[in-house]
């Protein structure tokens, strides 16, 4: 399968932050899951891959071209669509006058795409977006990044700050839009459930460093939460803790590998201890950026 | 390009109600006062701060960062830009003619006709002033490229004046040495406008090329 984006080696120095030598891949036809807390790294690493900021080291490909700000390049920006966490068309523009001025911008521009979204979103052509509410500014800046032939999609906190209803409404259309195996989704948020409920992989970026990234089934199956007390915590194997919680009665260790706690024997000494019962729960992917982050924490 | 043009024009007709109403309080103003030199020259500088203003509300929204990401060059958001300042500098040129003419054709009052070399003289001082605070307006921002565009337009000011009122007290007669090379200046002028335009662009196409947005 041919990758979609490749980045190498980004690095991009500020003062007081560093994006700190980023590589991935994302194969065409899935849905990445870009998760990190707010400032970890997420929008520098879009802007670097995108060609926003100038990266000090590395290098981006998107759909096998190289991203630059060389003049005479940049027809193969039609395929790509991008949405930032707002809006970036003046409140003054009427939604028409926004379909007129994109219609000129991109040579592969549909109109009949974007007024099949006007309709299905109910975005009267007629409305100031100062006019739209959050959301419906979120769901014009989503048509106009379809309505043209946008094969890898973009996303920057899109969904963050709109209500739980309209965040489904928006991941609908991104599972209909990666039907055909063509589109690409690379999706960066803090809200750790839409990432779950719609990418095929994970990254977890922290502190500039990119710290996981991983199929997201292999996440929610290998990973898991051992609830136990602090006697039996220490039975579980080093290599595979991610990070615990200690309280006062209880540990929670978040494991990277459900297979390798029980061959090490874990369940039947934590039940030799006597010392109080534990759980193997299923880890979702909100527990594993907390436990990776608060680890990495403490470790600082 | 296209596109970015619509952009620029669809913002400036959002705010241009409001500035069509003011020009006509203004003119009813200069017509009262026999006087429109004043609404002359605020109708060029209203035209040659629209772009300003455009860029100004671009900056809200952060739409070069999206620029960016579409099939546009760094090149293409420059030249919109220089395009839109032709065309409001242009309109205003025209608009400062007809309510010229309009006046001296209409109104029971005479006064000094403005000539075409006056114009030209009057928009490569505005082109000029424009030309130096846009390569500002894309390194640092509107703001501070408002404040050079007044700095400039001062110092154009100081230099006429200044040099009117030395030659006066050196008893220099300024108004006849400048009649008998008027259309030698007028061409000095323009050239040196012209020139300034060029370089001005040229800086700015390699601070957006390099710009971080």
């Amino acid at each position: 399968m041919e990758n979609a984006i490749v980045v190498n080696n980004l690095t991009k120095k500020y003062d007081g932050f560093v994006l700190n030598n980023i590589s991935f891949q994302v194969p065409t036809g899935s849905v990445v899951g870009f998760i990190g807390e707010n400032g970890a790294g997420k929008s520098t690493t879009i802007r670097a891959m995108l060609g926003i900021v100038i990266a000090d080291t590395g290098e981006a490909w998107l759909l096998g071209h190289k991203v630059g700000r060389k003049t005479g390049d940049e027809a193969w920006r039609e395929q790509i669509g991008v949405v930032f966490d707002e809006c970036n068309f003046h409140w003054e523009l009427r939604v028409k006058q926004v379909q007129n001025i994109m219609r000129d911008i991109y040579k592969t521009w549909n109109d009949e795409k974007f007024l099949g979204y006007m309709k299905r979103f109910e975005i009267p052509l007629d409305k100031k977006v100062k006019e739209l509410s959050r959301g419906m500014k979120m769901k014009l800046s989503i048509a106009v990044a379809l309505s043209h032939d946008s094969r890898v999609l973009i996303l920057d906190e899109a969904t963050s700050g709109l209500d739980p209803v309209v965040r489904n409404e928006i991941l609908d259309i991104f599972r209909e839009l990666i039907e055909d195996g063509q589109h690409t989704i690379f999706i960066s948020s803090h809200i750790t459930s839409d990432i779950e409920k719609i990418s095929d992989y994970i990254m977890l970026i922290h502190k500039g460093k990119l710290l996981l990234s991983e199929s997201k089934d292999e996440i929610l199956y290998n990973y898991a939460i051992v609830r136990c007390t602090r006697e039996q915590a220490d039975l579980i194997p080093k290599d595979i803790v991610v990070g615990k919680e200690v309280c006062q009665y209880e540990v929670s260790v978040l494991v990277r590998d459900k297979g390798r706690l029980r061959e090490s024997g874990f369940e039947e000494k934590a039940e030799l201890t006597g010392n109080g019962s534990f759980a193997i729960d299923r880890a979702t992917v909100e527990d594993v950026l907390l436990y990776t982050v608060r680890t990495k924490e403490e470790k600082i | 390009m296209k596109g970015l043009m619509l952009k620029e024009l669809y913002l400036i007709k959002s705010f241009a109600k409001q500035y069509v109403l003011f020009l006509v309080l203004m003119a009813a103003w200069s017509i009262m006062v026999h006087n429109i030199s004043f609404v002359a020259t605020y109708i060029m500088v209203l035209g040659s701060s629209l772009i300003l203003s455009t860029t100004s509300m671009d900056e809200l929204v952060s739409f070069n960062r999206f620029a960016v990401t579409m099939p546009i060059d760094g090149k293409k958001i420059v030249k919109s830009k220089y395009t839109v300042l032709f065309l409001t500098v242009g309109l205003g040129e025209v608009l400062v003619w007809l309510f010229d003419r309009a006046v001296n054709l209409l109104a029971d009052w005479k006064m000094e006709m403005i000539d075409g070399e006056g114009m030209i003289v009057m928009v490569a001082l505005f082109l000029s002033a424009n030309a130096i605070s846009i390569p500002v307006m894309f390194k640092v921002g509107v703001t501070k490229s408002r404040y050079t565009y007044i700095v400039v337009m001062i110092t154009i000011g100081f230099i006429i004046l200044g040099g009117y009122k030395a030659s006066e007290m050196a008893g220099i007669p300024i108004d006849d040495m400048l009649n008998s090379i008027e259309s030698i200046l007028n061409l000095i002028t323009s050239a040196i406008a012209v020139l300034i335009v060029i370089v001005s662009y040229l800086i700015s196409v390699k601070i957006v090329q390099k710009k971080e947005w």
